[in-house]
This record gives structure tokens, sequence and C-alpha cells, in this order.
């Protein structure tokens, strides 16, 4: 039996079971029975993991068009990814153990496997196409609310996504055309022992992959889809939204394009501007989509640092990121469940009834904000020292700086502040399903456990050695947790004193506008403007048509049997008279060539 | 999306009898043990004052241990002695004060995106061909 | 007699038997149906024949007679010839079932003409995909324009015989005036109007001369649809579904595009179109009609008005392909005739049995019908995907090679357009999915059905074979390529 599992862990890429099993679920009624296969999943795929082939050992080949592809291909940076990913959608089943809605549990899964897939495999062919069945996946996600806002928001993610699957494919295919090759080991010059950075950006391939996983990644202009869609989604689809697209990204960025050093502004910038909407945003989930945009800027820095550092830090935080993003997500999710609404403006003082759910919500808040004893410490402080390190970009550094004390404000202390504390909205929800809370309590535990023991998250870092040494020197020094805490508290005195002071900007209803007022506002307003412009264009042009029609019709009255045969014939005595004009003309030019 | 009676996601179909008293019997709901254990003192005036008052301490005395840690190992540290704190402190008011103005500049009524509503299903009917 | 030409014969026989008899049966419908279905199950039999023939090296050929030098009627089937041809054959099998599910459905008149001129139009594209010369193929072309008129103006009313004029005259008026007189010229030039494996005119003619041959063969072929002589596909909507499904997405156009495919790869040759200048412009003009017919089709609220717009855009990918007419182009447009097919045609036949079952053809009025018609809207959703070029259809491979190609070849605009038309493509499909899949709520009911039950069974399940056709391309579009590379000599 466990020769026949090991067999099959070693050629069989784990994202397939989760793509059947949500194709399972989403058949299958019953919601215990659904539940073994949302929680039987991950676990089986986990085993998959963990039992599989070696690491850089291409398990699985096939031939498509010419070219060669790998399907399943671990190496020490996709087995991060990869266990994040699956202990996520292990943490996504528990917290969806209340819902009613297969077909939102069997997206969610299948959106889990493309992900999981994509990260295992071996060539950029396959990652694209995986990447294309979590777009198709996601969108089914958000369609499953079945809300007007949700449909149209729906709409635009998934166009967004086309434009950038097809940057994607138009990638592959200009380097398949060049290189005559896509997979990883035939691309990319070894560095250091890990396949890392092996495009070019600066040729035409290179420049589209990296064009299409930006909008995946949300670089800025074009990270608008992730505040627009992912608020939209149900409070598990939201979960289970935030963990993958942006990740997958920036795997495939690490693996493509690490050391690629005008991403660590691309990442600067990425963190700082999601701040300042993060402020003024009034849904909390909202708020956390923006907090993610951050986070993910994070990485993106760290990859354009490279190295093993930067390696190191991109993969790390994005694993600590998507245990306490999904915290969070489910803490805002519980509340979306129990009071309807994720509206700052109308929460406030939830912690009485809900202090599981709050306590929660604070954990996976200080593990973002990167309090000392808590995961997202462990995992930042690898990307700032390896920014800080880098020549000549000062000033990102500091840019990053400022965005650490803003993720305080937005995710530290606005999120649970203004939902669970704050002042009372009189509302009294009851506590959090318990599998909800369990959801919640396990992704906890994760992020105190890392936060306090690093080393085994450390262990499994892409570039093991370097993480262990970093471990060993500098990430608990002294002199490291002091700045972290001098930095955390000088921050958190100014929030307390601008609440003192009232200086704080009140949580207000609305919309805030941002790079998607291009495509939402100043679009439909040119096209009615050029629609308008033709419709005059083409009154102008109908009354010389009418013109042109009265003077045929007197031609053709005057012409009698001609026009006597185009008024009266049937249609059967048209094609006749076609015909022997057409023989006419044949006849002719017959007898011209002869 | 504000709830009440009829568009309550918890409660699509209004099934509920009565939402006034549904309502109210959860605005009844006690205080959770929990809550009270953990949370209930926080609420008090004397505790926000000693929290302030704490924090302060807390971040001053790191910049003082920063100073001594200076000091004993003799190597002069790369940046001012309490920059981080003087920027964190910074960089957080900062953000939180352009509030003001971002939020008058970039905010706009919740309905500005929906289209536009002439009768239901004709709005229905647009909602899903527009954008 | 050899097994080539029996095929090639029956080929052309089995549809001609189909009109025969569609007649002699008249006045029983029941057994015109059945002969017709048979007919085109033979075809079908005999396509896929042809099509392995072909692949195994043994290509079938025919030579009937040469009325003027130079100017033969002959057939003789190559990769390119015995892919079209299996596939029309192939789709006509399931048309005609789902034409018998439709008329039956709707009620129309004069059932008989349809199946009949439908039966020689399917003896024209066998012709057109078997020619072994320009020639013999403007035979089979103009056969299917005048067997295709009175499809087109099949209702009789006013409207549609105004689109029928319009049909005709444009197809007609072009191919006499300018697909024939270049006929005449490339004979002048070559000798005959043979394909060749390089090019007939491959360093014969200059390059201005060239340029002028060019623009008469993809303008006079207008079944391709380039601007500006598009205008009868979408007037030609007014027929039934089934014309449309079957010769608008799969005979008439496709005998354009293969008509120019042919050309460029056979008359003309690689040398020849990368030094006519006139390539280059008419990239540029098909990379603009890839955008502005997709630009166009999202402004549509007839649905079979957006998918005529959308195959105009779907044609000019095909033509782009033909204009770089370097091997994996060629063999991408091909590969692309072949998904669009299938694609396009799901799409054709779901918007029918949409009409058969509720009457309605305009979109916004199909709120809610995906609850009701579900395996329609599914294979309407594979239909999509595939015009987008997603996968799992195979329309992503033929897209796929159709960029690289366009890429490789100094031709990015094409590459561009390409990609902003699959994004259109999201606007102008997405939202029937959506209106009909995810209505808002208090949208108001769906509206009833116009014929108890729905859709016919027979109108459903072609629909549903022909997306999962769309699928398996996804599967075999690999082989299929590869197929069609391998047989290639030099080009």
């Amino acid at each position: 039996m466990s020769e026949l599992f090991g067999m099959l862990a070693s050629g069989t890429n784990p994202g397939f079971v989760l793509l059947v099993a949500g194709v399972m679920a989403a058949l299958i009624r019953p919601t215990a029975l659904r539940g073994v296969v949302l929680i039987g999943a991950p676990v089986l795929a986990l085993l998959m993991v963990l039992y599989g082939p070696g690491w850089g050992v291409d398990a699985a080949r096939t031939d498509l068009l010419g070219l060669q592809l790998s399907l399943y291909r671990i190496d020490s940076l996709s087995f991060v990814f990869g266990l994040a990913f699956v202990v996520a959608t292990g943490l996504i089943g528990i917290y969806s153990l209340h819902r009613r809605e297969p077909l939102e549990d069997g997206a969610a899964l299948i959106y889990a496997g493309a992900g999981l897939a994509a990260v295992f495999s071996g060539d950029l062919l396959s990652f694209v196409l995986w990447m294309e069945l979590t777009t198709l996946a996601s969108t089914a996600i958000l369609l499953s609310r079945r809300t007007a806002a949700a449909n149209r928001a729906a709409l635009r993610y998934f166009a967004m996504h086309m434009i950038s699957g097809l940057l994607l494919i138009c990638g592959v295919a200009v380097i398949a055309m060049d290189r005559g090759t896509i997979e990883f080991v035939q691309l990319g010059p070894m560095r250091d022992g890990l396949l890392v950075g092996i495009l070019d950006p600066s040729e035409p391939g290179g420049a589209l992959f990296l064009a299409g996983l930006g909008i995946k990644a949300a670089f800025p202009i074009v990270h608008a889809w992730l505040k627009d869609a992912y608020p939209e989604a149900s409070e598990t689809g939201s979960v289970a939204l935030s963990v993958f697209t942006t990740k997958l990204a920036v795997y495939a960025l690490v693996r493509c394009f690490a050391g690629f050093e005008p991403l660590i502004w691309v990442g600067a910038i990425m963190t700082v501007f999601p701040v300042f909407f993060a402020v003024v945003e009034n849904d909390l989930r909202r708020v956390l989509a923006y907090s993610l945009n951050n986070q993910v800027g994070f990485m993106v820095a760290a990859v354009g640092v490279g190295g093993e550092l930067g390696v190191n830090g991109a993969a790390l935080h994005a694993f600590t990121h998507i245990i306490y993003k999904s915290l969070l997500f489910m803490s805002m999710g519980a509340v979306l469940l129990r009071t309807g609404t994720t509206k700052a403006s109308e929460l406030g003082g939830l912690h009485r009834t809900m202090p599981f759910t709050s306590i929660f919500c604070l954990i996976g808040a200080a593990s973002i904000s990167a309090f000392p004893l808590f995961s997202g410490f462990v995992s930042k402080s690898l990307i700032m020292t390896s920014v800080e390190y880098a020549p000549g970009v000062y000033i990102a550094w500091l840019g990053m700086m400022f965005a650490s004390a803003g993720v305080l404000e937005h995710s530290g202390i606005k999120i649970p502040y203004f939902s669970f504390f704050s002042h009372d909205s009189g509302k009294r929800p009851e506590e959090a399903p318990f599998n909800m809370l369990l959801a919640m309590g396990a992704a906890s535990a994760f992020c105190i456990g890392i936060g306090v023991a690093p080393v085994w998250l450390y262990e499994l870092a892409p570039y093991r050695e370097a993480a262990l040494e970093y471990l060993g020197v500098d990430l608990f020094s002294a002199k490291h947790v002091l700045h972290q805490v001098q930095l955390l508290g000088f921050a958190i005195f100014a929030f307390l004193l601008l609440k003192r002071m009232h200086l704080y900007p009140p949580e207000r209803p609305g919309v805030i506008l941002d790079a998607d007022w291009l495509c939402r506002d100043l679009g439909p307003a040119s096209w009615r403007g050029i629609g308008s412009f033709w419709e005059r264009a083409s009154a102008r042009r109908a009354r010389v048509s009418e013109a042109v029609d009265r003077w045929r019709d007197w031609l053709v009255s005057q012409c009698g049997p001609s026009g006597w045969i185009a008024r009266r014939a049937s249609v059967s005595a048209g094609a006749i008279w076609t015909v022997i004009i057409l023989g006419a003309t044949l006849a002719v030019i017959y007898g011209a060539v002869r | 999306m504000t709830t009440g009676p009829g568009n309550d996601p918890r409660d699509p179909q209004g099934a509920a009898e009565d939402g006034e008293n549904w309502r109210e019997e959860e605005r009844a709901r006690p205080e959770h043990p929990l809550s009270v254990m953990l949370f209930s003192w926080m609420r008090t005036e004397t505790f926000l004052r000693l929290f302030i008052v704490g924090v302060g301490v807390v971040s001053l005395g790191a910049v003082v241990a920063e100073w001594v840690l200076s000091l004993q190992s003799g190597e002069p540290s790369k940046r001012l002695i309490g920059f981080y704190g003087i920027f964190g402190g910074l960089a957080f008011a900062l953000a939180v004060l352009a509030g003001w103005p971002l939020g008058a500049a970039l905010r706009r009524p919740e309905t500005h995106y929906d289209p536009p509503q002439h009768d239901k299903a004709d709005a229905a009917a647009k909602g899903g061909a527009d954008e | 007699m050899t097994q080539g030409e029996i095929l090639i014969l029956l080929a052309l026989g089995a549809p001609t038997l189909s009109a025969v008899l569609a007649y002699v049966f008249h006045r029983a419908p029941d057994v015109r149906d059945t002969v017709i279905v048979v007919c085109a199950i033979v075809l079908a039999f005999v396509g896929w024949g042809l099509f392995s023939q072909t692949s195994a090296g043994v290509p079938p050929e025919l030579m009937v007679g040469e009325p003027a030098p130079g100017f033969a009627i002959a057939f003789r089937l190559e990769p390119l010839g015995a892919l079209f041809a299996a596939m029309a054959s192939g789709l006509w099998a399931l048309t005609s079932l789902y034409a018998i599910g439709y008329m039956r459905g709707a009620q129309e008149q004069n059932q008989t003409r349809f199946y009949a001129c439908l039966s020689i139009a399917m003896v024209a594209v066998m012709g057109v995909a078997m020619a072994a010369n320009l020639f013999t193929l403007f035979v089979f072309y103009e056969v299917l324009s005048l067997s295709t008129y009175p499809l087109v103006a099949h209702k009789g009313d006013e409207a549609s015989r105004k689109a029928g004029r319009i049909y005709v005259g444009i197809l007609l008026g072009a191919s006499v005036t300018l697909l024939l007189p270049g006929l005449a010229a490339i004979a002048y030039f070559a000798g005959s109007t043979d394909f060749v494996d390089g090019g007939l005119l491959a360093g014969t003619v200059s390059p201005t001369v060239a340029s002028i041959l060019i623009l008469l063969v993809v303008f006079g072929a207008a079944k391709g649809a380039m601007f500006p002589l598009h205008g009868w596909l979408p007037s030609a909507m007014v027929a039934p579904t089934p014309v449309s499904a079957m010769l608008h997405a799969v005979a008439v156009v496709k005998t354009g595009v293969f008509t120019i495919l042919k050309a460029t790869t056979y008359i003309f040759g690689s040398e020849v179109m990368a030094s006519a200048p006139a390539t280059d412009w008419l990239v540029w003009l098909a990379s603009g009609v890839i955008v502005w017919a997709s630009l166009v089709a999202i402004t549509k609220p007839e649905i079979k008005a957006r998918l005529a717009w959308s195959t105009i855009a779907q044609l000019a990918y095909i033509i782009g392909g033909a204009l770089i007419a370097v091997e994996r182009a060629v063999t991408g447009a091909a590969l692309h005739m072949l998904t669009h097919g299938f694609g396009k045609i799901t799409l054709f036949m779901c918007a029918g049995a949409i009409y058969v079952a509720t009457g309605l053809t305009r979109i916004e009025d199909m709120r809610g019908l995906g609850r009701r018609m579900p395996v329609v809207f599914i294979a309407f959703l594979v239909g999509t995907l595939s015009i987008m070029g997603m996968p799992p259809t195979g329309g992503l491979w033929s897209k796929f090679m159709l960029i690289g190609s366009a890429f490789d070849a100094g031709a990015p605009q094409l590459a561009w357009a390409m990609v902003a038309s699959s994004v259109l493509a999201v606007f102008y499909l997405g939202p029937v999915l959506l209106i009909a899949m995810f209505p808002a709520e208090g949208a108001g009911p769906p509206a009833p059905f116009k014929r108890a039950g729905g859709a016919p069974g027979l109108a459903v399940a072609p629909l549903a074979v022909t997306a999962i056709g769309a699928i398996a391309l996804f599967f075999l579009a690999g082989p299929a390529a590869e197929r069609l590379q391998a047989l290639w000599g030099s080009l």
C-alpha cells in the first residue's frame, strides 16, 4: 500500500489531488461528506509533497507541440510555496465547513489545485496553463456570491486576468521560438545551486512574461483589480483568493527575475502607496486587500535584491504572509458572517461578544506588523536586511521603513481596532462558528509558533545555510530587536497621541478613487462621447443615403423589366438569373482566353 | 452594503418574522465571559492612561537600551540612536494625517460606480451588460 | 481506379446524391431527412479517409480535364486541404442533425430547397478543399456562392432578399472582378494555376507584380471577409441559424480564408510573400480589422450579430497567419481554422437553440436562461473559451502558434492585435454568459419557452458534441499540428 502510494507520490503533481477533490466537492451536496473532502484532500496532498520525488528531479514529463514539458519538479524554492499553499488549503477547508455552497468549495479547491500544480511545474508553459486555470477558478469563486456587484467585479477581474494570461502566453510563445525550450532547467543558470532568475527581462519574451506577472502581482497602476475584486467575494471566498494568485506571481518572479534590480523600486513603491489608500478606506476587507498589495511589495523588493538573502526573504515572507493574511481575512470573514458588514463606519465594540475572534485578529495584526515573537518579524527582517545591504537603494529602504509603520497603522491597528474595539456600535453578534474558530486558532498557532521558534521555518528556506546563519547571528540580535521595538513603540505612541488629540480621521462610508478610475470613469465617459459624436455623424450620413436611395428607386422604376424582376421575383428565380448572368460572364471570358 | 430587514445576508429572504425583535434580541446578548475577563478592564480611562505611559516608557527604554548597547560594543552605530523610533513615529503620523486631505480628495459616495437605476428591470439588465 | 480517386469521387458524389434525393423525397420529410443524415455521415467518413490517406503520404488525386490550356480541373489532396475536408465533412454531419432539429422545431418553410442547397454547398466545399489548382478552386468557389444564396435569402421576406442581394453582390462581384483576373494573370505568368510546394510563382514575378496579385487574391476571395468586403457577413445573419452555423462559421468563411491560405502557401510561397510590399500593408490591415471588428461586436445587442463580427475578427487572424506564410504561421492558421470552426459553430448553434426555444435574439432578454438551458450555456461557455483562446480548449494552441510566429516574423502589431481581440472577446461574449447564468437578483424572471420543452434534443446534442470537440482539440491540437508540419516539404 505504501509502496503504491510512494509510486504515485513520486510521479504525480500533488495539485491533481486537489483538482480532483475540487470537482468532487462541487458535486457533493451533503456538507459533512464535502467536509471530509475539503480536509482530506489537503492532507493527502501534503503527504504527497512530503514523500514526493527528490528535489531537482524531473518527475513527470510530456511532449506538446514540439516542446518538452516538465509537469512535476520540486526544489527548495517551490517546496516552501507548495507547503504554504497546502497548509492554507487545509485551513480554508476547515473554515468553510459551515457553508452550504458546493460550487464555491469546489472552485476554491480547484483554485488551490491549479496553484499547487503551477508551483510544482518545471517549465513555463505548464506554469502558464495552470495560471489560466486559477483565473477561471477564482472568477468562479467571485461569481458564486451571486450579487450584481460581485458579478460585475468578477467580469472586471476576469478581463484583467485575461490580459495578464495573454501576456504570459505571448511571452512563453516568444521564448519558445527564441530559445527552443521552455524548461527551467534548460533556460537558466543555477545561482548557488538554485534555479532562480532564469529569464532576461530585456528580451521581448522575458519582458512580456514580466508584464503578465506584474498584473498578477498587483504592480502599481495595474493593481486596482486586487482591491476591487477581493472584498466582493463571500467570507470564505476572500480567504481563498488572498492566498494563491499573488503568491504564485511572487514565486514566478523569484524563479524568473530574481536579482532584477528595478524590481526593488517597484516593490518599494508597492509598499508605500497602499498605506495611504488603506488609511482612508472604509471597508475593512478592502483595507486587507490594500495590505496584501503592500506585503507583496515587500516580497517583490526582496526579489529585486536577489541573492541568498533576497530569495530567502521573499519565499519565507510569502509563507508567513499566507498564514497571517488568511488569519486576518478569516477574522473579517467571521465579522461579515455575523454582522453582515465589514465597514469600519458601522462596526466597533465587537470584542464583547466575539472575544476569540478578537484575539485571533490581534495575533494576525501583530504578525503582519512584525512584532518580535510573531511570524511576520521572522520573515520581514530577512527582507529589510537584504534591502539594507543592497547598494544604492537607500531611498527604497526608507520607503519600506515608512511602509512598515504604515502596516502597523492599517493592518496592525485599524483592522482590529475599528472592528472589535473603538466605540461601541451597539452590535452584539454571536461568536463565530466553531469551525471558523478552529481554523483561526490553527493559523494563530502557526503565527506564534513560527515567531517564537523560527528555526523550523528557516530549515525550509530556499538557501538553507544562509538562512540558518542569519537566524543564528542577526535575527534575534539585540540591536535588531530593539530597532523594531522602537519603530513599533513610537508608532503606537503616535496613534494614541493622535487619537487623544482627535486628529485621527474618522471612518466614513464611501468609495475611494484609485487607478481604476481610468477604466471605470474616464474610459466609459470617452466611449459615450465618441458614441454621441458618431450618432450625430450617422444622422448626417443617413440623410445622404436617403437621398441616394430615392434616386436609385427612381432609376429602377424607370428601367422597366429589370425593375420588375428585382421587386417581384421569387428567391429561386433570383438564383436562376444569377447563374445565367454568371454563366454568360464565364463564357465570355472563356472565349477570350481561348 | 447596509443591513436591515430584507437585505441582511444572513437572512436574505427576510424569513425572520419580526426584524425588530430579532435585532433587539441580539442587542440584548450579554458580554462573553472571556471578554469580561480580558477586555472589560481595558475600557476604563485609568487603563488607557497607564497604557499610553507604558508604551512611552517601553519606546524610550528601547532607545536608551540601544544607546547603552552602542556604548558597550564600542562600534559606532550606522544611524542615529533612536532613528527607528523617530522615523516610525513620524511615518505613522504622516500616514494618518494624510488621511484628511486624501479622504476629501478621493472619497466619493458609495453609489458612485453603481449603474444608473432608471427602473429596476432596466438597471438589472444593464447591470450585466455594463462594465 | 485507385482508392484515392474513389474517395474523391465519393466526396463530390455523396452530397450531390443528397441534393437529388432531397427533391425526390420532397413529399416524405422523414425519409428525406434520414437520407440527408446518411449522406452526411458517409461524407464524414470519406473526409476522414481523405485525411488519413494524405497523412499516410499517399495523397489522393484525380485529373478530370483541361478545358483550356493552363486551366485544368483536377483534384489533389495536401495537408491543408485534407484537414479542411475532414473538418468540413465532420461538422456537416453534425449540422445536418442540428438543422433537422432546428427546422422542425421552428417550423420553417421550404425545407427541401434548404437541404438541397446545403448539399450542393457541401459539394462545392469539398471541391474547394480537394482542388489541385486555383482554377478548380475558383469554379467550386463560385458554385458555393450561388448555392448558398437561396440559403441566405431562405425566409423570403424583404429583409432576407435584401441580405441575399448584398451577399451575392459582394461575393460574386469581388470574385469576378478581382479573383478571376488574378487567376488569369497567374496563369499568364506561370503557365498554369497549379498548387506547387514552395510556391508556383517563386522566383518568377517581381515584387510589384506579386503585390498586385496578392491584393487581387486577398480581396477577390471576399468570403474571407477582409475589410472593406466584409459587409455581407453581418447581413447574412438573417438566415436561419443552421445556415449561419455551418456556412458562416465553417464552410463559406473558411473557404475564403482557405483560398487565401492556399494561394499564399502554394501559389506565392514564403519568399514571394516576404518580398512583396503588399504583404506588409495587408498585415497592418488585418491587425486593424482584428481590433476594430472586436470593438464593433461589443456594441451589438443581437447575439448573432456579435458572433458575425467576432467571425470577421477571427478570420483576420487566419489571413494574418497566411500572409506571414512561414511554416509555423501557416500551421497556426490552419489549426485556427479548425479550432475556430469548432468554437464558432458551437456558439451559433447555441444561439439557434435559444431562438427555437424562446424566440429571443437580443442578449439583454436572455437573463436567467442559463438555469433552464444548462447544456446550451455550458456549451456556450466552452465556445467562448475557444474564441478567447483559453485552456482547456484548442483555441489556445492555434493562437499560441500565431502569436509566436507574428513576433518572430517581425509583425508584432499582428500579435498585439490578437491579444487585444482576445481581451475584447471577454466583453462581447462574457456578458451573454453573465446575464444568462448569473442574473442579478431582482432582474425579473427568465423569458418563457415559446416551444414546449425548450429546444429540441436534436438541436442540443450536436452543439454538445462540438463543444466537447473544442475541448478535445486542446489535447489533439498537438498531434494535428505535428502531422501538418511533418508533411510539408520546403515551404
